[in-house]
């Protein structure tokens, strides 16, 4: 680096000491207003990630039953039907809905035990106990924040009352651990059989059918799968939802969601950025003179938006990298307080899981550059202003 | 404070969020990578984020609801009992014991 830029970037950083307040002021705004902006977006990021996770396991193609416009059970018989189309691998019928612990609502989700679309011997994310097999009826896995609730552990019985008024008695095998929460916290989990019994579903029917399509090159992914939804859309009562669709619903959910909290972050740094060119204009009074006698010295137009220059980005830096930090701490260590129950919903009860938190380069640039830009805006114009005008009238200006 | 002290703290501010993106992105690349039987075995979970009353549910959700009816763990569509939101207790539905024969 050359003698001169050195000097140029001793004296820009000077600045930022000798211009205490103005500092502070930016430094505490721009931290705040970027640390709410990072706090979204890692959210956001984490759970959009997280839905990106399921998907990946999701089936290409879920079908479910219509009725009058309404959702409703799916007859199984089309599944020797669908099975038929070309491209279509296999077929797994689903039950799940749900239940009530006293005013809390669980899932219970049944799971085809013989021949299973996955080994049932695989490792389940288990706290304690065993998954379900295919020799064992009337037994369940429970999630998390379930076996809270219940105060229940392997080897409990469990008599749960159906919407038919029936007693239905389990026997808990295993407990969900807490880093799978997020998918299985409120889940209960049993055989196909057991569910289609405590729903009291009659043969013939199951809540979804899961349709897997054979694998194929990725560039015809798209055109399959697309081929056999438009050919199980024409079977009655039915309703086709395919994994892209389910894709783009999710990043809207999380997007719609974020993109609110976007809007106040906007407002919030409107107000920063009118807080920062409010301070570079009342120590714009005070510089003009130190512009005039820099001028004077034979510094030129570019060495004083140069010094500008590197005065709001050094700031901006500290103060986006403060934020981003204090985002990252909010969502890590603090889970998200206000922010969880905004993203997920206001509800009265939660499963206890850890926020997911995603931080991603794009994230990290785009704080960077909305943390930085305003600053640089607000603080190189004025004085490009300022630098412009002659010496001895800028100083003269300034002492008046 | 010094100038090279300034310099050093913007560097180890940037430096420090860089490594979190690393550390995160790599802790994710890894559940990526990895096999997750439970997810597969379900079909499709949707985020665990249970209880929301249609009161109190995120209108985001609402959108997810709409578009796909419902999934595991969406509550899009069920029926209560009761109004959750207002404190109603069911009784008890659920008992922890011995298996009655």
């Amino acid at each position: 680096m050359s003698y001169r830029y050195r000097n140029l970037l001793s004296y820009a950083l000077n600045c930022i000491q000798r211009y205490r307040t103005r500092t502070i002021v930016i430094l505490v705004c721009l931290t705040i207003s970027s640390g709410l902006f990072a706090s979204v977006i890692i959210l956001k990021d984490g759970l959009v990630r997280e839905g990106q996770l399921s998907l990946k396991y999701a089936p290409d193609i879920t079908v479910q039953g219509v009725i009058s416009g309404r959702p409703s059970y799916v007859e199984t018989r089309i599944t020797e039907r669908i099975q038929t189309i070309w491209g279509v691998e296999r077929i797994v019928e689903r039950i799940w809905g749900y239940g009530n612990i006293g005013n809390t609502l669980i899932v219970i989700i049944g799971v085809q035990l013989e021949n299973p679309v996955t080994d049932l011997d695989s490792t389940y994310p288990l706290e304690s106990g065993s998954f379900l097999s295919a020799q064992q009826s009337n037994a369940v896995v429970i999630g998390k924040a379930v076996a809270e609730l219940l105060g229940a552990k392997v080897g409990d019985h469990l008599s749960i009352v159906s919407e038919s008024n029936q007693v239905h008695q389990y026997s808990v095998l295993g407990v969900f651990n807490s880093e799978s929460a997020i998918i299985n916290a409120d889940t209960i989990l049993m055989s196909n059989d057991d569910a289609r019994s405590f729903f009291n579903i009659p043969a013939g029917k199951a809540t979804d059918l899961l349709v897997y399509t054979e694998e194929v090159n990725p560039a015809l992914y798209e055109l399959q799968v697309n081929f056999v939804a438009r050919e199980i859309s024409e079977l009655p009562n039915v309703r086709v939802v395919t994994k892209d669709i389910i894709a783009n619903a999710q990043e809207t959910t999380y997007g719609a969601r974020s993109g609110f909290f976007s809007i106040v972050w906007y407002l919030v740094l409107i107000s920063v950025a009118v807080v920062a060119f409010n301070q570079t204009v009342v120590v714009g009074h005070e510089s003009k003179f130190e512009i005039g006698l820099l001028k004077a010295l034979g510094f030129s137009t570019s060495d004083i938006i140069l010094i500008r220059l590197v005065e709001a980005t050094v700031l901006g830096l500290i103060a986006g990298s403060l934020g981003i930090i204090s985002g990252i701490f909010n969502i890590v260590v603090l889970n998200a307080p206000i922010l969880r129950d905004v993203m997920l919903g206001w509800a009265t009860l939660y499963p206890s899981f850890r926020a997911p938190f995603s931080i991603r380069l794009q994230s990290v640039l785009l704080t960077y550059t909305i943390t930085v830009v305003p600053v640089i805006f607000t603080t190189v114009v004025p004085s490009w202003l300022n630098a412009t005008v002659d010496p001895d009238i800028a100083m003269r200006g300034a002492r008046a | 404070m010094k100038n090279r002290t300034l310099i050093i703290l913007a560097a180890l501010l940037v430096a420090i969020v860089f490594a979190s993106y690393a550390l995160s992105e790599m802790a994710w690349l890894r559940r990526e990578r990895d096999s997750d039987p439970l997810r597969r075995l379900i079909g499709l979970p949707s985020l665990a984020v249970g209880n929301l009353s249609p009161s109190a549910r995120n209108p985001g959700f609402e959108l997810l609801c709409t578009g796909l009816y419902d999934v595991p763990g969406g509550y899009c569509n069920y029926f209560t009992d009761g109004v959750p939101f207002v404190n109603y207790r069911s009784g008890a539905n659920v008992t922890l014991g011995e298996i009655i024969r």
